[in-house]
């Protein structure tokens, strides 16, 4: 079923966005693009607009005609745009006015207004499906394009109409990322009412905007929920769910929430752009129950492989959009790349398998920074890890052994503070380092990094 | 006169103030921070998510404790004077 048939099945809801206070019916986003546009069939766009309502009434016009679109950040760089609209092949650009991308060089040709773009295509062939593309978010690396479809991106999509009209949902995410985009989805396809305050306002203009509007449901990462527990009044939103995803929530974060906002149903997803939502867990207990290996939460198969997790969905694709590059094995198996243990029936998450560290959702790899921190020269070894924080999750933090042993440790320690944040992006900086004197090593000689 | 106790109150607020404007400091390219009263927001006081991260690292560094590991408690104070009480009040010693 296409995005324009799920929303004419939901009861008409006078509202369906509230976007910086302006109220945005069902009627108004379907009905923006009467016209004929067949001539788009089977076209590959790129959509890169920051109106949600906008994207919204282009979705629901060229779902089902189109063989894909793309939804890419409009926080996006000129570069990325150009590059992920080469690697995934698409035909046209459309895009807001403001973005400049007119006078690029190699790029499909760029539009503003869908109706323009659609009469510029002759029609082919409509695909039995449209697929919908993500960006993953590249922290770790360029972002890469992953091919969902609407059913694998509603799979877990709870369709009540009833309760729906009386749930309104905040954003605080970009909506043209998976997280976002599954807010989106929920609260449209239930005919909900999705709160948009303006995306550079700050934390506590948009809590302000969440209060007005009488918001319900709220989904952000732990560091968010953190930043929003610290924020004066937020308890003043009335909520009756509060879902955590993104980053690993721990006991501390999910019991914060629970008493900040003791109405509310507490959820921690488990959800990934390649591999679509995993699971939730609403026990507000870290980690997941040891019997979703068995039960199979929302027909997902999770295993543990040598300590690390991994999850096959049968609705998501295997490869990267224009790429052939596999994320899943031949049997569908997506390594999560988390570390995991099982303590009596709950499995807890360990950090990532590859030691990378993750600051407030921004990826930091240990490697990087033991190899700037080498380059000093009162340094002869470092070993980088994390350091758990109530905050952001994790900082930063390094062991290091020095060249002369007679160095002033104090002042060595000061200097390659400095020195880090000198080098290195703020979250990759180090937040504590320790002077030792000696590095157990293993059997190939290398620093042993599991302490 | 102060008592006793709001005495040690205000040694630990300045204790926290003077490590609060040195991570100020280190994250703002060594710009003075702004006037900090109790009432001040702390995400008002010029530092985002990652400085208070390493604002309470520091803090475990020059006072000796972590009071957010040392609480049962799953609390996030809001304001400064918020901060420096949950301090004062899981200090171990």
């Amino acid at each position: 079923m296409m995005i324009k048939d799920r929303l004419k099945k939901i009861s008409s809801n006078p509202t369906l966005i509230i976007s910086n206070n302006k109220e945005i019916s069902l009627d108004q986003i379907l009905n923006r693009y009467e016209n004929d546009l067949s001539k788009i069939s089977g076209a590959r766009i790129l959509i890169c607009k920051s109106d949600i309502s906008e994207t919204l009434s282009i979705a629901s016009a060229i779902d089902g005609l189109v063989d894909a679109f793309a939804l890419i950040s409009p926080t996006s760089s000129i570069e990325l745009i150009s590059s992920l609209a080469k690697s995934g092949n698409f035909e046209a650009i459309l895009c807001d006015d403001l973005l400049n991308l007119d006078k690029v060089k190699n790029l499909p040709p760029i539009f503003h207004d869908l109706k323009i773009l659609a009469n510029s295509f002759t029609a082919r062939k409509i695909p039995n499906e449209t697929r919908w593309i993500l960006t993953t978010s590249g922290t770790t690396g360029k972002p890469k394009l992953v091919s969902h479809t609407l059913s694998s991106l509603t799979r877990t999509t709870k369709i009540d109409p009833i309760r729906g009209i009386n749930i309104r949902w905040g954003m605080l995410y970009d909506y043209t990322r998976f997280a976002g985009l599954q807010v989106l989805l929920q609260s449209i396809i239930s005919g909900s009412t999705l709160i948009e305050p303006i995306f550079e306002y700050s934390l506590e203009k948009k809590i302000k905007n969440f209060i007005d509007h009488k918001c319900t449901h709220l989904s952000a990462t732990p560091t968010f929920w953190r930043k929003i527990l610290m924020t004066p009044n937020s308890n003043q939103i009335n909520l009756l769910q509060v879902t955590l995803g993104g980053e690993i929530a721990d006991d501390r974060i999910l019991s914060a929430v629970s008493k900040h906002f003791p109405q509310a149903r507490v959820a921690h997803i488990f959800a990934s752009t390649e591999s679509g939502v995993g699971f939730s867990v609403v026990d507000k207990k870290a980690g997941f129950p040891k019997n979703y290996l068995k039960n199979h939460p929302h027909g997902i198969d999770i295993k543990i492989e040598n300590d690390r997790l991994f999850i096959r969905n049968k609705d998501v694709h295997d490869k990267y959009f224009g790429s052939e590059t596999m994320f899943a094995s031949n049997d569908g198996w997506i390594d999560t790349g988390d570390s995991v243990e099982v303590k009596n029936d709950r499995v807890l998450f360990r950090g990532r398998e590859d030691g990378v560290i993750n600051v407030g959702g921004d990826k930091v790899y240990p490697e990087e920074v033991e190899n700037i921190l080498l380059k000093h020269p009162l340094v002869s070894a470092a070993r980088v890890y994390a350091k758990s924080n109530p905050i952001t999750g994790s900082l930063v933090a390094a062991d290091v052994t020095l060249v002369n042993l007679k160095t002033d440790e104090n002042k060595a320690r000061k200097l390659l503070q400095e020195y880090s944040i000198e080098k290195l992006d703020r979250h990759k900086s180090l937040a504590t380092i320790k002077i030792v004197s000696r590095f157990n090593l293993n059997s190939s000689g290398k620093i042993v990094r599991k302490v | 006169m102060m008592s006793s106790d709001q005495n040690n109150k205000s040694a630990l607020f300045d204790q926290i103030l003077s490590v609060y404007r040195k991570v100020y400091s280190s994250q703002n390219k060594g710009k003075p921070s702004l006037e900090i009263s109790n009432e001040t927001v702390l995400l008002d006081t010029g530092l985002d998510s990652l400085g208070h991260a390493i604002l309470i690292t520091r803090l475990e560094e020059a006072l000796g404790y972590d009071p957010f590991t040392i609480s049962s408690e799953a609390y996030y104070p809001r304001t400064f004077g918020e901060l420096v009480e949950f301090y004062r009040a899981n200090n171990p010693a």
